[in-house]
């Protein structure tokens, strides 16, 4: 082994090295968080206020505060409303917007350019401008406080048709023009060629409009009127306004509201991180 | 073979529109879906908007009592005004909702969402002047009578014996005054010898009492003037904060969670329920709490007054039956049961404040409860009643933002950035500020 | 139009119906909506009333106060709250440095590597309300996890130490929001953004570097940082127009915009005019207002920064 590679070898070794303890301390970092959050939720009530040391393993484990804080803040509820809406809203959001990128990126028809760029427009309009005014109008539908109005006006965002759009666009076509030399109609087109063509641009969307859907806040606070339509975050924040000073359930019900999330996000990373690769060099 | 893509292309693109637009009648014209909201056939419910007292659920089964099934009572906890005002904004009316405050049943008058009471009080045989007179603020909106009230409080001194005894301290009586509570707060106040608070002597306290009692007023009559920077009020402030700031007899924010115990309905109430505390200033709902702990040797006196001015503060809430409601019998059936003696005794019973109609406070099972022998003082909260008074309110600025501006400088000189009579000063001239634009600008009112 | 050209152009109705329906209804009608309740006093329940530009002048105003003796600003709360936004806003460039270092040095092949990315992605999976409550809890003032440690820590070296009030002291707020903020986005989307710009940097480049014998640090901004400056733009555009529109969310759950009014957004004062003190009109007026600064910073961001972005 020559000097130069030995160097070179021990140089690398020492990148390795610096490299493990910066992500490692950061990692830990990431970490005590959580771990403190499932530590708390597992104290009896009164530990929790204990100005004294922090036990980092714990004398006593005491579950009672999951079955309380379970029962309280009627988690399978929030759960099903949350699921109901992120999952109409998701599939309506994609199958329209499929449907529309679609038109807009094979489809020549006149003034396509101009609406596209009115779609453009509107997608720098913060939801603040248009919250108050889709308020009135659902409003008048007769549609508070009922899950319509939780899916539908999200169902048709730009973004969407946007994104779909672009990528269609970098589609060859040479599949498309066969099909419609054998005579399949634009739907057959849209239907058997394009969409299996776009897995992973519809993998994004639907991932990215799922977890819009599942977090959003703002919207529901104002539209759900009853506590039985209430979605995740709006009933987790509910939860700790009522119960100001009772730490240990507030981390119960956290612990709850994220295990599942946790758990899809545990074994579905791969499309997680190629969604987002493909929507920050399509952007 | 060339015209079939035009056929196809056309009735594909009638299809799809036409399916749209059915989809979309279909839609806007299906009722709302939304858990719970299901059609009961033949029965009326009434939907109650009020905080989630353990009461509650007596209250409802005294009604069923008396009048049967046929009207059924759904309780709705969730009882800020900012949710009952954005459900009635969104088109959503609930049969009888609370307002607890006289600020807050000015701001639903003054939008016209409440109905008038008085046609369906003279059917049902309901009077005005049973009721406590200085309950008007919270019933009426100029002539209209817009709320009724099933019980009010007034604010008192509890404490706790035990603690006294144990410290060799007198305990509170009528003629005391903030000097007297001053000294006992200060011999029952603990710290280890870390510095850290074992025990506090009183918990915090509403500045209303204390300000008014110095003769000072938060506006003027008229409501076109903050009068927060005069100096009786000024002085006023200074005693009052030196509780936490100088004395340090009074726990501060941060203090009262270290050494909470359970939360719940009230920080510094869970504190002297727990002991922690000596004394504590607040309504008489509170015996709902104290009343859990059946060790807890509790006691009232009237509150400390200067001699100059006897105040203290009122505290009750309304029943209302929005405007847009269509089950305006079925709701004032509840809201009679609600102010007839049975109702108000049920309440009362546990503790949560006097009866609002004059003649059951003053009734036999008002005052003695044998359920709890050991409560001899409730005559003392009828007494109290004289110089109650509700919270200031001017028509000329909205309490929120009075409110806002009162918080911000209190946060302000609890941080010690400025001091009580400084921040007082500074919160009169922003009100004051307020409500000469608000005077000027009819369009920047509520 | 020939037949095929109709055909076309029906076709493409056919598809575009369902979603531009839609966003006629819910995106474009609101839009215009927006527009006209800005010159309007409407509180939902009484008849809207036309004001001009009223709301306008009572938001971006000043007038003179004689009592004060000086000029001061028609609504100083709007003022305070745009200080609040763009003071948070400081926090980007920290964290898109942040995800940067990150994402240099997950580049690696090495062991292990990829379950540094999940654990540093987990605040991101997470976040939300229940991230916001946890960090709630975290900056207790006497038996959060900080300032226990700290307290601890003092305790350790004798000298007694004391925690700030992290959200309870309006110095400390603000920062606090920020730490949180950081902790929540440094391994997350925009550090796997840098992971895909980075790999996109084509070898030859380094490899060239290398050869002219150029150090790591004049490596790093000779060849990566113009490699992956178009994925740094575009976090940056997405940052400031998601900084501007932020801060709800946690004000609404953690900290209710105070103390003292320091942790209220532009978006939360919007909520609270809407909603809390119903005046529409003004609310939909701040909205605009809110949207043209977006427009205005993003057209600069764009017209200053893009000149500086290489693409490969």
């Amino acid at each position: 082994m020559s000097d130069r590679t030995r160097s070179v070898r021990r140089t690398a070794l020492w990148k390795a090295v610096l490299t493990y303890a910066v992500l490692g301390l950061g990692a830990v970092t990431m970490l005590v968080p959580f771990y403190w959050m499932v530590l708390t939720s597992l104290q009896p009530p009164e530990m929790a206020f204990s100005m004294g040391q922090i036990q980092w393993i714990p004398e006593r484990i005491v579950w009672q505060n999951y079955p309380a804080a379970w029962k309280v803040i009627d988690i399978p509820r929030l759960y099903w409303n949350s699921i109901v809406v992120a999952v109409l809203g998701t599939l309506g959001q994609v199958l329209t917007s499929s449907l529309a990128a679609f038109a807009f990126a094979r489809l020549e028809f006149p003034g396509r350019d101009r609406l596209f760029f009115a779609y453009l427009a509107t997608m720098m309009v913060p939801g603040s401008v248009t919250m108050i005014p889709n308020f009135v109008l659902l409003r008048w539908l007769g549609w508070i406080d009922t899950y319509q109005a939780l899916i539908i006006p999200g169902m048709f965002s730009a973004y969407g048709t946007f994104l779909l759009r672009q990528f269609f666009m970098g589609l060859p076509t040479e599949l498309e023009d066969a099909a419609k030399i054998d005579g399949s109609s634009y739907a057959g087109i849209w239907a058997r060629v394009t969409l299996p063509l776009s897995r992973p641009a519809l993998a994004t969307l639907t991932t990215f409009t799922f977890m819009g859907f599942w977090g959003s806040y703002m919207w529901p606070l104002i539209i759900v009127q009853s506590p039985e339509l209430r979605t995740l975050p709006i009933g987790l924040a509910s939860f700790v306004g009522r119960y100001s000073a009772e730490y240990t359930l507030w981390m119960a019900a956290s612990v709850i509201a994220l295990i599942p999330v946790l758990l899809l996000f545990v074994f579905n990373q791969r499309y997680f991180q190629e969604g987002i690769k493909m929507s920050g060099i399509k952007g | 073979m060339s015209r079939t893509p035009d056929l196809r292309a056309r009735a594909a693109a009638a299809g799809s529109i036409l399916a749209s637009l059915l989809l979309g009648a279909a839609l806007l014209t299906a009722p709302g879906c939304a858990p719970g909201r299901s059609s009961r056939e033949g029965k009326i419910t009434v939907r109650w908007v009020v905080d989630p007292n353990p009461v509650r659920q007596d209250q409802i089964a005294g009604f069923y009592r008396t009048h049967g099934r046929k009207i059924e009572i759904i309780l709705d906890p969730d009882a800020g005004r900012q949710k009952v005002l954005t459900q009635l904004a969104g088109g959503i009316y609930p049969e009888l909702f609370a307002i607890y405050d006289p600020a807050s049943v000015q701001v639903f008058a003054r939008k016209g969402v409440l109905t008038d009471l008085r046609p369906m009080m003279k059917k049902h045989g309901i009077r005005l002047e049973d009721f406590w007179p200085q309950l008007a603020p919270y019933m009426r909106y100029g002539d209209q009578v817009v709320g009724l009230p099933d019980n009010c409080g007034t604010f008192v001194l509890f404490y706790n014996r035990r603690l006294f005894r144990e410290a060799g301290v007198p305990y509170p009586r009528a003629g005391w005054d903030w000097n007297d509570l001053l000294e006992a707060a200060r011999r029952l106040t603990r710290r280890d010898a870390r510095g850290r608070a074992l025990q506090f002597g009183i918990g915090y306290i509403e500045p209303w009492m204390i300000f008014w009692q110095y003769g000072a007023r938060m506006y003027s009559d008229d409501g076109k003037r903050c009068l927060l920077d005069s100096p009786e009020a000024r002085k006023a402030a200074e005693f009052w904060a030196s509780f936490r700031l100088t004395e340090r007899v009074t726990p501060s924010p941060s203090e009262e969670q270290g050494l909470a115990a359970m939360g719940g309905w009230g920080g510094t109430a869970n504190l002297f329920k727990a002991e922690k505390i000596a004394m504590h200033i607040v309504g008489r709902w509170m015996i709902v709490e104290y009343r859990k702990n059946r060790k807890l040797e509790w006691d009232a006196a009237p509150i400390p007054q200067t001699g100059k001015v006897r105040a203290t503060l009122l505290a009750s809430k309304v029943y209302a039956i929005p405007k847009g409601n269509r089950n305006k019998e079925a709701a004032f059936t509840f809201l009679k049961y609600l102010m007839s003696k049975e109702n108000q005794l049920i309440v009362a019973a546990t503790g949560d404040g006097i009866p609002s109609i004059r003649a059951y406070g003053e009734s036999r099972e008002f005052l003695y409860n044998p359920d709890y022998p050991n409560e001899r003082n409730n005559r003392v909260f009828l007494e109290e009643m004289r110089w109650a008074r509700p919270p200031e309110v001017s028509p000329y600025i909205s309490e929120l933002d009075a409110t806002a501006i009162f918080n911000e400088e209190m946060d302000l000189m609890w941080q010690r950035k400025q001091t009580p009579s400084q921040a007082y000063e500074r919160i009169a001239a922003r009100i004051n500020a307020i409500i000469r634009r608000n005077i000027a600008n009819p369009n920047l009112r509520d | 139009m020939t037949r095929r050209q109709k055909a076309e152009s029906l076709a493409a109705l056919a598809f575009l119906a369902p979603n531009v329906a839609g966003f006629l209804v819910f995106t474009l009608l609101p839009v215009v909506g927006a527009f006209l309740l800005a010159f309007t006093n409407w509180d939902l329940f009484r008849p809207p009333r036309w004001v001009g530009l009223f709301n306008f002048v009572s938001l971006l105003g000043w007038h003179y106060d004689e009592y004060a003796g000086r000029t001061v600003m028609n609504d100083p709360f709007f003022w305070k709250y745009v200080y609040n936004t763009v003071y948070l806003m400081m926090a980007i460039p920290l964290g898109i440095a942040g995800s940067l270092i990150c994402a240099l040095l997950m580049n690696q092949r090495l062991r292990g590597i990829t379950v540094f990315r999940t654990i540093y992605f987990l605040p991101t999976v997470c976040s939300g309300v229940a991230i916001l409550i946890l960090w709630k809890w975290l900056y207790n003032n006497d038996i959060g996890l900080f300032n226990t440690l700290i307290r601890q820590l003092g305790d350790w070296i004798g000298v007694p130490m004391q925690g700030p009030n992290w959200l309870g002291s309006t110095e400390w707020a603000k920062p606090s929001l920020m730490l949180m903020g950081l902790w929540t986005g440094l391994g997350g989307f925009n550090m796997i953004l840098y992971l895909a710009a980075l790999q996109g940097v084509p070898r030859e480049q380094y490899e060239a570097a290398a050869m002219d014998g150029a150090s790591a640090w004049q490596t790093f901004w000779a060849v990566t940082w113009p490699g992956i400056s178009p994925t740094t733009f575009f976090i940056l555009i997405m940052s400031v127009i998601g900084g501007f529109q932020g801060g709800f969310m946690t004000a609404n759950v953690m900290t209710q915009g105070g103390p003292a009014g320091s942790t209220t957004t532009i978006e939360y004062y919007i909520y609270n005019v809407a909603f809390t003190r119903f005046l529409m009109g003004y609310a939909s007026a701040i909205a605009w207002v809110l949207f043209l600064v977006i427009l205005v910073i993003t057209l600069l961001t764009w017209r200053f920064g893009g000149r500086r972005v290489t693409y490969v």
